[in-house]
């Protein structure tokens, strides 16, 4: 698995922001909100939901769009939305630097984006991606290369509680023997995961006691 | 969102602050906040932070036909972009005056400047040139975005190399992967530096503050405009643009 870093709070005017790499790519996220929302978006029982990310280089285009539905599918489940009724909540992605994981780092820097946020949730949630070598072996987290080279690319997103999924994304062929393999090897990845947010929002509130 | 209003007592007690002859980060009124440059692992990937804020300038190249007008050179593009990650009140899409400002500084001081030799950037007369395309992202609006802006793109144009490219005898372009050949850095003639001064005239006399922080801005804005000052560091001459109706103070902190 490749080396997972991330900082929080690194934008001084988002109500909450996480810097997060994955290996080689790396994912800046923000999150602001529950706040004010146009009259027409406002919805009369829970919040507005409002997700973009941003390519490094050149315009937001029909990749860019797929990615945004994705997480917004995601957020959108796990974020207690009845409880803020005519409000609405951004959460804006840049991509810094791709080497192939882009969702997953995306994915994983908006969670903790929103726990530095303090916006309210059912659960925390992670992504995992893994792909299919010809050779029938999984990997996860693999690299742009490795990526290249394989049959099938999944990304299942998983809640911190029971690890179910609540979204998937695939490319390739993938039989039901293979996805339910892909499945249960990022579900044992994903513990790592929640382990590391556990241990980066530690170490925020841990400074926080220093300075107090 | 909507902008959170600046408040009275914050516009006066930054005022009278500044009549006092301090600023609220404790900063000497000629000083800059503190600068750090991150370069990403791709060439032309560069993460500037002053003080607060942040911007992202990433450059990247294409081999493209040259202009009819001018065969023998290379073209630049620079784009900027404000999202709601900048600040709660932007709107990513939505054309802004900030956003037109800041791109208007840019081409100025990176296009009209010809700080970087286009001809260079030249593979096959009238065929084919390199177009460097710069995206600047604001990622965090602390003030004194012009100057941010301008440091990320000439650092990731600096930092950008090229692929290095073959011209074969028929004619056909064979661009190389960076693992083949050793890529090409590209060369700026001069340095644009940008310095963005606020002015705050109080009781008839007039104050001078090195970047601006956001709310200095916002406040002075309320009184007066920002000088833009560009130096090109090779031929040690200074360009004023400026638009103060008062008569003033002769700046005595430029480099020389």
């Amino acid at each position: 698995m490749s080396k997972h870093a991330c900082e929080l709070n690194f934008l001084s005017r988002s109500d909450g922001s996480a810097l997060y790499s994955i290996g080689n790519t790396v994912a800046l996220a923000s999150v602001n909100g529950p706040g004010e929302v146009k009259k027409f978006n406002r919805l009369y029982n829970r919040a507005y939901l409002e997700v973009s990310y941003s390519p490094s280089t050149g315009q937001s285009m029909i990749g860019e769009r797929a990615l945004e539905s994705v997480i917004t599918r995601t957020v959108e489940q796990v974020i207690l939305v009845h409880l803020h009724p005519r409000t609405a909540v951004n959460v804006t992605i840049q991509e810094m630097q791709s080497d192939g994981l882009e969702l997953s780092t995306s994915v994983n820097a908006a969670c903790l984006s929103l726990l530095d946020a303090g916006v309210q949730m059912k659960s925390t949630f992670a992504a995992v991606t893994c792909c299919l070598t010809p050779s029938s072996t999984i990997l996860i987290e693999p690299t742009a290369a490795e990526m290249k080279e394989s049959v099938a690319v999944a990304t299942f997103v998983l809640d911190g509680q029971a690890l179910n999924v609540l979204s998937a994304h695939q490319e390739g062929c993938l039989n039901a023997e293979n996805f339910n393999a892909c499945l249960k090897a990022c579900q044992t990845a994903a513990k790592d995961v929640f382990n590391f947010y556990r241990q980066a929002l530690e170490k925020k509130y841990h400074t926080c006691n220093e300075i107090s | 969102m909507k902008e959170v209003p600046l408040s009275t007592c914050e516009k006066t007690s930054i005022v009278s602050a500044i009549r006092a002859g301090q600023r609220y980060d404790n900063r000497e009124f000629l000083e800059v906040r503190d600068i750090s440059l991150n370069f990403g692992k791709d060439y032309g990937s560069c993460t500037v932070t002053l003080g607060q804020t942040r911007v992202l300038a990433q450059v990247t190249g294409e081999v493209v036909e040259p202009r009819p007008s001018r065969p023998n050179e290379g073209k630049i593009s620079i784009s900027v972009h404000l999202s709601p990650m900048a600040a709660p009140h932007f709107e990513s899409g939505r054309s802004n005056d900030l956003v037109d400002e800041l791109q208007q500084i840019l081409e100025r001081n990176i296009k009209e400047s010809r700080c970087l030799d286009l001809e260079s950037l030249c593979v096959l007369a009238e065929e084919s040139v390199w177009q460097l395309r710069v995206d600047v992202t604001v990622l965090n609006h602390a003030g004194n975005l012009g100057d941010a802006c301008n440091l990320a793109s000439v650092a990731a144009l600096r930092h950008f190399h090229r692929p290095d490219v073959t011209v074969e005898e028929d004619g056909r372009v064979t661009i190389h992967t960076l693992e083949e050949r050793e890529p090409i850095p590209t060369f700026m003639k001069k340095v644009p530096v940008c310095l963005t001064y606020a002015f705050f005239v109080v009781d008839d006399k007039c104050y001078m503050l090195m970047d601006p922080s956001e709310k200095e801005e916002r406040v002075s804005n309320y009184f007066y405009e920002l000088v833009k000052l560009w130096i090109k560091v090779k031929f040690g001459f200074m360009r004023f643009g400026w638009l103060l109706r008062q008569t003033l103070v002769p700046p005595t902190c430029l480099p020389s």
